[in-house]
């Protein structure tokens, strides 16, 4: 019998492994009912923050909670980007904190940050922060947990991607308009914010070591047709991951890109976690990803576990067969998520997923 | 004439071509066609049409809200018309609306807004993680025949709170003059936290804002 590891690289080379691997993304919303606190405690709380990461591998020893469970959580997501940049953050007192202050106002904004040189993660903003709570996981980590899954030794996740992260430091809505009203400005504040992704990642490697799984989520294909895809998002995107050619790339943006599916093939990543509001079949057929999803995570919060099951069930005959497919959420995990459904999600793969899938 | 110059700021606001509608408008301004009529049969259903588009999966997000931007460019130019004209645009109501209190998620809240703009109503957007006590003062003030609160969550800890927003409403005496909508994905139902209607479609609320009209002026 294989290992989830295992079974998730051989089916992501397009070979079926004995069953299908359960891949999911567990973080605070739903960790912090099993540290007992609020979002903000289990923000500020690190060794909090371990402990219920640890306590649901325990729990779960068949899932990979791949790279983002189990970074460490501190404004992670929408943090580094917008305060390197001189933006700012507020953290709320039950949910993750959010930019309260865009550093980019007028195209004006984008000359100084691009005169003003890139910013340094490593003294810019909350990566360098960040960057100090990695070191302390990576200090404080069971030796055993961390071969065993592959977590933190080479995982690098540097929060959103290049051309949400630039939506982030000005508001989606400003992003979006100004691809039309200001498209020059727009394509050189995307190279600075490409170059300093890179850049950030680079600081995160020093100190997890050369990159071997690079997780970049990035939902704003979802907003948008072919035409600005092709235009504005994806040579961002693809900047990042041919820096990172030879790792196992996973782009997660489980928004809606089923409009042009012929597009988003060309992202130069292995994996893409999609989401549920794009069919499982066709998002396989038209493209080259291994996919991992696509159960809608407040759905999976409310169902039953006869339902989870059902809808697991349809998703692997559906998706599963020849490899290529992790079985997850499309996204994150709701907040009250019971366990009991992430259980019959394997109760489905142990009845209806075990290789060869049979309808 | 006007209906030519008209019909081509339509065109102009569907086909998202910033210069063309604004220079429009400015024309129209110079040749004495009121701003209500410009409004009225130019920018509304300009708008209208891109909305359909959007629905329809022609348009995606960036259009939608670069419709929204152009359309208000446009009434930008109106303004100073509009103070000195004596008809007034008919406004069809009022809709207060916000994203819950631990919730900053406002895209599907801005969609929602220009829509509602396209229709005629007069808009009070709030913002993000607004608190229940913040929303009813703002009903409280604001007078109106048709008022309409909408609220938006995307989150399962913050879509609970529109209960908060209901018993926020009651206990400023103002829940039963309003129609209560909730929006966002299908986390609660509009029973469970007592609104009157939940959509997780932006146009399924609209046409819900408009029977409401309706029914209030019957
Ligand atoms: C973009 C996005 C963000 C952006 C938000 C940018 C912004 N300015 O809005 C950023 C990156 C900041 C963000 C942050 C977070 N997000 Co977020 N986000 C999304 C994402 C990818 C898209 C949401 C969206 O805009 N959809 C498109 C719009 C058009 O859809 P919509 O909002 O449903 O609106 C439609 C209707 O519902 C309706 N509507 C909406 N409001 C209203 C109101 C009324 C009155 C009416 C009538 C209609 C209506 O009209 C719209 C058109 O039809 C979703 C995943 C997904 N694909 O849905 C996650 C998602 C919503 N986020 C999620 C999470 C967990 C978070 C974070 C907690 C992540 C983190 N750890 O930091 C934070 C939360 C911060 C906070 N306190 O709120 C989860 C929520 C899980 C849950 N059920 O609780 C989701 C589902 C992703 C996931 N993990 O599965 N997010």
């Amino acid at each position: 019998m294989l290992d989830v590891l295992e079974r998730a690289l051989t089916s992501l080379e397009g070979k079926e492994p004995d069953e299908v691997p359960v891949v999911l993304l567990v973080y605070g919303l739903v960790l912090k009912s099993i540290a007992g606190v609020s979002e903000y405690e289990y923000y500020q709380d690190l060794d909090l923050q371990l402990k219920a990461k640890l306590e649901f591998q325990r729990m779960f020893p068949d899932v990979w909670n791949v790279t983002m469970g189990t970074y460490p959580e501190y404004a992670e997501f929408v943090g580094p980007m917008p305060t390197a940049f001189g933006g700012e953050i507020e953290w709320l007192e039950d949910a993750p904190p959010y930019v309260s202050e865009y550093p980019i106002k007028e195209p004006e904004d984008v000359d100084r940050l691009v005169e003003a040189g890139i910013p340094d993660p490593r003294t810019d903003g909350i990566a360098p922060e960040f960057l100090k709570r990695l070191q302390y996981f990576l200090d404080n980590f069971p030796k055993d947990i961390r071969e065993k899954y592959n977590y933190l030794d080479g995982n690098i996740y540097p929060g959103l991607g290049p051309s949400e992260g630039a939506s982030l430091c000005m508001g989606y809505d400003t992003f979006l308009v100004w691809m039309r009203l200001h498209p020059d400005v727009l394509h050189k504040w995307l190279d600075l914010t490409t170059t300093w992704l890179i850049k950030y990642c680079e600081a995160i490697e020093e100190l997890v070591g050369k990159c071997k799984i690079l997780f970049l989520p990035d939902h704003s294909a979802s907003m948008v047709g072919d035409k600005f895809f092709n235009e504005f998002i994806l040579p961002r995107l693809n900047r990042i991951f041919k820096h990172y050619k030879g790792a196992l790339r996973i782009w997660h943006n489980e928004g809606s890109v089923g409009h042009m599916l012929s597009a988003v093939d060309k992202i130069d990543a292995e994996v893409w976690h999609f989401g549920p509001f794009d069919d499982s079949i066709e998002c396989k057929k038209k493209t080259h990803f291994c996919l991992m999803g696509n159960i809608h995570p407040p759905w999976l919060a409310k169902a039953t576990p006869a339902e989870v099951e059902e809808a697991c069930k349809e998703l692997i005959l559906n998706t599963a067969s020849g490899g290529k497919f992790w079985l997850s959420t499309g996204g994150g995990m709701a907040p009250g998520t019971p366990f009991d459904n992430i259980r019959a999600m394997f109760k489905a793969v142990e009845k209806y997923g075990k290789y060869p899938i049979k309808r | 004439m006007a209906e030519k110059l008209l019909k081509d700021l339509i065109d102009a606001i569907i086909k998202l071509d910033i210069e063309k509608a604004t220079n429009l408008t400015k024309s129209m301004i110079d040749k004495g066609i009121t701003a209500r009529e410009i409004i009225l049969d130019g920018i509304m259903p300009g708008m209208k049409a891109v909305g359909e588009m959007y629905e329809r999966k022609d348009y995606f997000l960036s259009d939608l809200l670069f419709g929204a931007y152009l359309s208000e460019e446009c009434f930008k130019l109106l303004e100073p018309l509009l103070a000195k004209e004596i008809k007034k645009v008919p406004i069809k109501g009022k809709l207060v609306i916000a994203t819950v209190k631990g919730d900053i998620h406002d895209i599907g809240k801005k969609i929602f807004t220009s829509l509602m703009r396209a229709e005629g109503f007069e808009i009070y957007d709030l913002g993000v993680d607004i608190s229940a006590e913040t929303i009813a003062e703002k009903v409280k003030e604001i007078e109106a025949e048709v008022l309409i609160v909408g609220t938006s969550a995307l989150l399962s800890t913050t879509a609970p709170y529109f209960k908060d927003v209901h018993e926020a409403l009651e206990k400023a005496g103002v829940r039963d003059k309003v129609l209560f909508m909730t929006g966002g994905p299908p986390i609660v139902t509009a029973d469970e936290v007592n609104a009157d209607f939940y959509t997780n479609n932006a146009f399924v609320g609209v046409k819900r804002a408009l029977e409401y009209v309706n029914k209030k002026k019957q």
